[in-house]
């Protein structure tokens, strides 16, 4: 898993459900990761179990079916824990933004082997869900040949098993559906919403905080920009790269006592 | 140096903070100008090295308009971010991080406000905000009340200098505990800069008198009829209180004692 995490960078985010494994395992397993995740500046997601999602301070949770509503899961971890929630309709996905949701996981897509018999929503759905502030993950059966067709319906990524775990070379293929994911979003124009300083912000093209504050019209020597409550650093202004439900404060001094 | 006439202030008479000297007792705020042009001539008309600033959202809709970073030289002022307007120690914090990383200096004006009307200080976040803030690495200078243990035990969590009120910020109200100041002024080691509530000229005069080491304003001067004029009245007034608290006032007694000889009256 590690050698994911080196392929991916800060593109990936790898999701651990300790309904397959236990909960301890889950835990202890998140533990090792945490190192490699935090240096490549991946996720760790942690399916359900709150509880595990802040002793391993990760990145995100997964909210499904029958886990804590978003309202709870917050009170316990805080703003510095994404929240993402498994959505099944249109319906779901609007409820899921209106409570606050920081990312949705829209399925299924397409039929999969994950849910034998479900014959897949299509990509319609996702169309449906323009207009959502929270961006939207799409899953289901989804592959290297399938995510610009997810990405021009309006999906911000995809979440994956196969396609990576029936490979012969998993970290290759991680490289592999970035880098179609990259195409695509260019081609399209990703939809990447993010808000700064209190206002949502669509933007056409991914980028760093430095290329935002160049589209802003900020001298970037006059400002200082916080990322989700975390301080870029000047010099590091055009490594960071801006992430679909980013929340930004840029500041300046101004006159005052 | 030795100040032995009023030419010899204030350069022969710094002060000095966190080992660092500026000429001018006096430190003015740069809010609530008419202009940012008025602010630069309040400034230099006041002599003051050290001016505070304030960190706020840039304004998206308007973002030609222009930071005050533009207009305020840091060669030319010794800029102290302030954090003005926060009622939590977290969001004093907050503030103050992203003020340092402006990158001129880690010098912070710390404001922990505990009351909307009356602006007094939350002194419990303060003092937690002042320890954090001085394990981070910053220079700290607490604005507070006129309470002796409250400053002291800011002094003992590391502030670089203590900054009481003469009264309310904004009030123009002068000094209304000289007591309690010269209190807190005998039993601080740090240096004692009161901060608020100066509204005129012999405010200012009669604060430095009481042997603080200077005085922070702000709305004196803008608030002023003429911003511009009511600054050097206050670098004179600082100056003057410095002088006469070095200079040490004679004895004050209820009955009157003759300034001529009483001798060598005419048969």
């Amino acid at each position: 898993m590690s050698a994911l995490y080196e392929a991916g960078g800060d593109a990936l985010a790898l999701h651990l459900r300790p309904r397959s494994a236990s909960v301890r395992r889950c835990w202890e397993l998140a533990g090792t990761l945490t190192p490699v995740a935090a240096r490549t500046g991946g996720w760790i997601v942690i399916n359900g179990r709150t509880d595990v999602a802040k002793l391993v301070d990760a990145d995100a949770v997964q909210l499904g079916h029958g886990a804590l509503p978003i309202d709870a899961a917050r009170e316990l971890l805080g703003r510095d824990c994404a929240i993402g929630v498994s959505v099944h309709s249109e319906q779901e996905a609007r409820q899921a933004d209106e409570a606050g949701a920081d990312f949705l996981l829209l399925g299924t897509i397409f039929p999969t082997a994950s849910h034998p018999g479900e014959p897949g929503s299509g990509v319609s759905i996702i169309r449906g869900c323009a207009g959502l502030t929270a961006p939207v993950i799409a899953i289901g059966g989804i592959d290297e040949r399938r995510i610009s067709t997810v990405v021009e319906a309006g999906a911000s990524g995809v979440a994956v098993i196969r396609a990576v775990w029936d490979d012969d070379e998993p970290a290759d293929a991680v490289r592999r559906l970035i880098a179609e994911l990259d195409i695509a979003g260019r081609r399209n124009g990703i939809r990447m919403r993010i808000e700064v300083n209190g206002k949502p912000i669509d933007l056409r093209s991914s980028g760093t905080v430095k290329d935002l504050l160049d589209e802003l019209g900020l001298d970037p020597r006059m400002v200082v920009v916080e990322r989700n409550r975390e301080i870029v650093r000047r010099d590091d202004l055009g490594a960071v790269r801006v992430v679909a439900g980013d929340s930004y404060e840029i500041v300046q001094f101004v006159g005052g006592g | 140096m030795t100040v032995r006439t009023m030419e010899d202030l204030p350069a022969g008479d710094p002060l000095i903070i966190a080992e660092r000297q500026f000429t001018s007792r006096l430190i003015v705020g740069t809010g609530k100008y008419g202009s940012h042009q008025e602010t630069v001539d309040a400034l230099r008309a006041s002599g003051a090295e050290m001016v505070t600033v304030a960190v706020r959202r840039v304004d998206l809709d308007a973002t030609n308009e222009e930071s005050l970073l533009h207009h305020l030289d840091p060669e030319e002022f010794f800029l102290l971010p302030n954090t003005a307007g926060c009622f939590t120690a977290e969001d004093a914090i907050r503030y103050a991080r992203l003020g340092r990383e402006v990158g001129l200096s880690s010098w912070v004006k710390l404001e922990v406000i505990g009351d909307q009307e009356t602006l007094l200080p939350d002194t419990e976040a303060l003092l937690e905000a002042t320890r954090v803030l001085v394990d981070e690495g910053f220079t700290v200078l607490p604005y507070t009340n006129d309470d002796l243990i409250t400053a002291l035990r800011l002094e003992e969590a590391g502030a670089a200098a203590v900054m009481p009120l003469a009264s309310p910020i904004g009030s123009g109200l002068g000094l209304l505990n000289p007591i309690n100041i010269r209190i807190l002024k005998a039993r601080l080691s740090v240096p004692v800069i009161v901060d608020a509530g100066v509204g005129t000229a012999s405010d200012a005069c009669l604060t430095m008198e009481q042997g603080v080491d200077g005085i922070l304003m702000n709305t004196a001067l803008a608030a002023a009829e003429r911003p511009v004029l009511m600054a050097g009245a206050m670098r004179e007034a600082v100056r003057a209180g410095r002088a006469a608290w070095l200079a040490g006032r004679m004895p004050t007694r209820e009955w009157a004692v003759p300034s001529s000889p009483s001798t060598g009256m005419l048969g």
